[in-house]
């Protein structure tokens, strides 16, 4: 069933647009309220998302949404004026009810309604709103309330009566009238009555009043001043006005004023023999009652002006499917192949043959269609990129759940949410993230009690942190808990048949927690609902080499856990320097090459048995790429003249030996996809110009084995 | 799996390895293609025969005759690559040159016995006795299922 | 074209309401708080001032006092929502002339509008 909003879908894109940013501020500003002391300002920018929510949802015509963020507004304003207390039961309910309206979202995005009952919720959201209230205030409320019907009860039948109304007038307020009049003003009696929100009859009261201030004098009204201030109104108002109008231009200010729906007007007329009797008799003179105009211009603000100019203001932005953009990003790494193949075509040409017109012509194109293909590719990239944010703003909120949950006390911390990244990386990291998080809650921080016993605060630190670090983003999730213990991890990956206690034995510290990353090993002795079955660590390092990423952990016993992400900035195009290694072309990413340099063999010294050169005063380890990738032969020892790619990272040099070195160009990234799996010192392969599959060195993998 | 094979008409790409005749169901291969620029891939089992270029994608090729420990597979004129569809994913496999597609009854499949020597039984869904010759049928699956003992390797 | 100054946080808001408003004949400008809002009056003189209430770095009751303040004839129609009363009541005192109730009823709008600036 369709939900019949009533806007256009480009209102409907900046209403959801607004609404997202409402609901991210409520996710962020709900669990710093719980955890800060009062901040009226914070309290302040909660009501304003949900009372913005509620005015916007309201003008759309969506009533759930509307109805569900006034029940959540009466709690945060409640809340904001320090009637009630933050507790962590209200935050959960706030918090359910941020999940309920982000269903009745996905209602107009869906057009759609959902079989969400929102009774539940406002029911609770109203109990919260009145636990904890001050007595006296509701008392007064109440009374405010009856006083008012009451009085609607008075006035209701007072207008059928024919017109003729009284109004107690004073000693002073009669000689006022009669003054005016010596003065050439007409009295007019006026009674108006509203519809009007019961909430707004005081000051549509107010404000109708004034209006007849401006127009002459109000001698006297019904309700006062004072009565309207204290909010004892009803849905009419009585007054006698001194104008110096006639009747006819008094009963056009009253059509034109809003919210009423019927009135009468009656000259007022005083004894005008002495002015100054006791009895007050008043005659009404034409006193029908005129039905306000109510004439609504029909429909005139349907679909048929939509199409009208819009506000200036407003982003021009379309929507684009994630798949569109990964089509573009295919399609430009085809053409970046291309534009390779062309440039070789024509250095063919210009070698083999006269270049004549036609061949220069071709090579001006070339040229042209190569920077148009960069700019394509810069601007499709561009595009794609997000800050991690859209993907961090859920976190607190899932940590909150998970540790209360669990009984645990966790600090989370996040930084770095600006940091871009390639929206289908930001997709793919998702989940191992969440994965490495409830980890770190469930398993990694202890309980308070625990935690004490041991030395350290109550409160766990959980840290999140993302940051471009050359040409890469390194997303970091470090906690103070307890911990991997890798004769744990040794135990369990016997005790598994996952690998023999020999071979258990053999293995490092380091590669013990490593283990942790093969499928079926969990060291957790209690299962929970959230984490510890074993499947998982083995998922969440496939999910991120999958897009080129690598995960490593680092642990300590008893002082915590930290997981090192390292990201690609896109998933697609790196810059390359193509070396040949034998027959095959090696493709070295550029980012890690600080600079290439050509010597004799006769410069290769021996350190410790291993092959370096002394570059500038310093010793320059060696790796053969020949030996590495196992296409060594005896002529290598032959070989004078060598060529050395100088490679960095993390501090670390090494100097990589290759046969020549073929050039530089882009590159676009291919997986050698899960049948190859890992390979030593690869990460990939690309395709070149020519149309054959480059491999590409993978530089951190060859210089962590050069320090191990 | 077996049973099913057993009833009703399949077809199969039928293609030869040495002096062997095997087949594929027709529906997991994708193309065949002629034998192109393979680029090896250092540190792999000596039965993938490396990567190559399948318009921009870059898929490996298995060496069937290594798999299965058959003598022979020198690369000639006739030598072509069948690409299958396994698991999602497009997998290149050198053979001897193809023969055809034919149309097995499954009432001529029996399962897979001890007499084939050379090759892992495991790797069988069957085997087809045509009136001329014998077609093994594969179980790609397990063909190229990927050794996860290779992870363990890294750690050392 | 009488000029209106439309003053809202919600860029919604402020959407739909310019569109009714230009295609009824008024030329329109917004602000997206009390703040802009009185710089934005002080530059173009509206010949009206929609104001939402609750907005960030200065709420729409403010914005009337010190609108009020540069220019006493200034015409400030109130936007509030229900439960607002007591913030209007004090806007109005503060000299805005009238108030409009969300969610709108764009005939309402434009009745109040006309009722002081034609």
């Amino acid at each position: 069933m369709g939900l019949n909003l009533d806007a256009s879908p480009e209102e409907l894109k900046i209403f959801l647009e607004e609404a997202e940013e409402h609901f991210q501020t409520l996710e962020e500003d709900l669990i710093r309220m719980e955890k800060e002391e009062f901040n009226e300002d914070l309290m302040q920018e909660i009501f304003r998302a949900s009372h913005t929510l509620k005015g916007s949802s309201a003008t759309i015509g969506h009533n759930r949404m509307a109805q569900l963020t006034h029940a959540m507004e009466n709690v945060l304003d409640r809340l904001r004026k320090r009637q009630i207390e933050v507790t962590s039961q209200l935050v959960d309910v706030l918090f359910e009810c941020l999940d309920c309206l982000r269903v009745l979202r996905d209602e107009i995005v869906n057009d759609e309604e959902s079989d969400l009952d929102l009774r539940d919720i406002i029911a609770k959201l109203n109990l919260a709103a009145e636990t904890d209230s001050v007595p006296g205030q509701k008392e007064a409320a109440d009374q405010a309330a009856t006083s008012a019907s009451g009085q609607q009860l008075d006035d209701g039948t007072a207008p059928q009566e024919g017109g003729v109304v009284k109004l107690d007038m004073s000693w002073e307020e009669k000689d006022a009238v009669h003054h005016g009049v010596e003065e050439g003003a007409i009295p007019y009696f006026v009674k108006v009555k509203f519809n009007v929100e019961p909430e707004m009859a005081a000051v549509r009261t107010f404000v109708t009043l004034m209006a007849f201030g401006e127009i002459g004098e109000v001698i006297k009204s019904k309700p006062t001043t004072e009565e309207i201030e204290q909010e004892k109104v009803s849905d009419s108002l009585e007054m006698l006005v001194m104008c110096r109008v006639d009747e006819e231009s008094v009963r056009k200010l009253v059509q034109e004023l809003p919210d009423i729906e019927k009135f009468e007007i009656s000259e007022y007329r005083t004894d005008s023999s002495s002015g100054s009797h006791e009895n007050n008799e008043e005659t009404s003179q034409a006193a029908a009652a005129v039905p306000a105009e109510k004439a609504e211009k029909p429909g005139k603000i349907g679909s048929a002006a939509k199409k009208a100019n819009n506000s200036k203001k407003i982003n021009r932005t379309v929507r684009v499917d994630v798949e569109l953009l990964d089509g573009l990003m295919n399609l430009v790494g085809e053409l970046v192949i291309d534009r390779t193949r062309l440039f070789q075509i024509l250095s063919l040409m210009e070698t083999e043959h006269e270049m004549d017109e036609m061949s220069q012509d071709l090579g001006r194109t070339s040229v042209h269609i190569a920077r148009v293909t960069t700019q394509l590719q810069e601007q499709i990239m561009k595009a794609r990129m997000l800050p991690v944010e859209n993907l961090f703003n859920k976190f607190p909120r899932m940590v909150r759940d998970l540790s209360q949950k669990a009984g645990k006390e966790v600090d989370f911390i996040m930084t770095g949410q600006e940091t871009e990244l390639d929206r289908s990386i930001i997709e793919e990291i998702g989940d191992p993230l969440i994965h490495l998080l409830r980890n770190a809650v469930d398993h990694g921080i202890e309980l308070p009690e625990e935690r004490e016993a041991c030395g350290k605060n109550r409160i766990g630190q959980l840290k999140l942190q993302a940051a471009h670090e050359e040409n890469h983003i390194i997303i970091t999730i470090k906690d103070d808990g307890k911990g991997i213990d890798p004769e744990a991890v040794r135990q369990s990956g016997i005790k598994k048949g996952l690998i023999s206690e020999e071979q258990a034995r053999r293995l490092t510290d380091k590669e013990a927690v490593n283990l942790i990353f093969m499928s079926g090993l969990s060291t957790v002795k209690k299962v929970t609902d959230v984490s510890g079955r074993g499947v998982g660590m083995d998922v969440v390092r496939n999910n991120i080499e999958k897009i080129n990423g690598a995960i490593e952990i680092d642990s300590v016993v008893g002082k915590g856990t930290e997981f090192k992400i390292k990201l690609p900035l896109t998933l697609a195009i790196i810059r390359a320097l193509l070396v040949s290694i034998g027959e095959a072309v090696y493709a070295i990413p550029l980012s890690t090459v600080t600079e290439t340099i050509r010597i004799q063999k006769k410069q290769i010294e021996y350190v410790n048995n291993h092959e370096v050169i002394v570059v500038r005063g310093k010793a320059l380890p060696l790796i053969r790429l020949r030996t590495v990738f196992g296409t060594y032969c005896s002529e290598d020892d032959e070989r004078e003249k060598l060529f050395i790619v100088v490679v960095n990272l993390a501090g670390q040099q090494v100097g990589l030996v290759v046969d020549s070195l073929v050039g530089e160009q882009e590159i676009v990234i291919k997986s050698l996809g899960k049948y190859i799996g890992d390979v030593q010192g690869i990460s990939g392969a690309t395709i070149l110009g020519d149309g054959n599959v480059a491999l590409i060195v993978d530089v951190s993998n060859l210089i962590k084995k050069a320090a191990s | 799996m077996t049973e099913e094979l057993m009833t009703g008409d399949n077809q199969y790409v039928v293609f030869k390895l040495g002096r062997e005749v095997y087949g594929l169901e027709i529906s997991t291969v994708l193309e065949i293609i002629a034998m192109q620029t393979i680029t090896e891939v250092p540190g792999t089992e000596d039965y993938i025969e490396g990567v190559i270029n399948l318009r921009g994608l870059v898929i490996p090729v298995f060496n069937l005759h290594k798999k299965f420990n058959l003598p022979g597979g020198e690369i000639t004129r006739l030598t072509r690559i069948v690409v299958v569809e396994v698991e999602g994913s497009n997998i290149g496999m050198l053979v001897d040159g193809v023969s055809e597609v034919v149309r097995i009854p499954g009432e001529v499949i029996e399962p897979p016995s001890k007499i084939m020597n050379g090759i892992d039984e495991e790797y069988l869904l069957g085997i087809a006795k045509l009136e001329d010759r014998l077609v093994i049928l594969l179980d790609l699956t397990k063909v190229l299922r990927r050794d996860d003992v290779s992870m363990l390797d890294n750690f050392s | 074209m009488a000029k209106v100054l439309l003053v809202d946080d919600a860029a919604f808001m402020r959407m739909r309401c310019a569109k009714l408003l230009t295609e009824n004949g008024y030329a329109v400008d917004e602000a997206e708080n009390g703040q802009e809002a009185v710089e934005k009056y002080q530059k173009i003189k509206p010949d009206l001032v929609l104001m939402d209430i609750t907005m960030p770095i200065m709420d729409g009751l403010t914005a009337v006092a010190e609108i009020k303040k540069v220019d006493p004839n200034a015409i400030i129609v109130m936007c509030s929502a229900l439960g607002q009363q007591n913030t209007v009541m004090s806007a109005i005192k503060a000299g805005a002339k009238d108030f409009i109730v969300k969610p709108y009823q764009p005939e309402k709008i434009l009745s109040t509008i006309k009722r002081f600036i034609g």
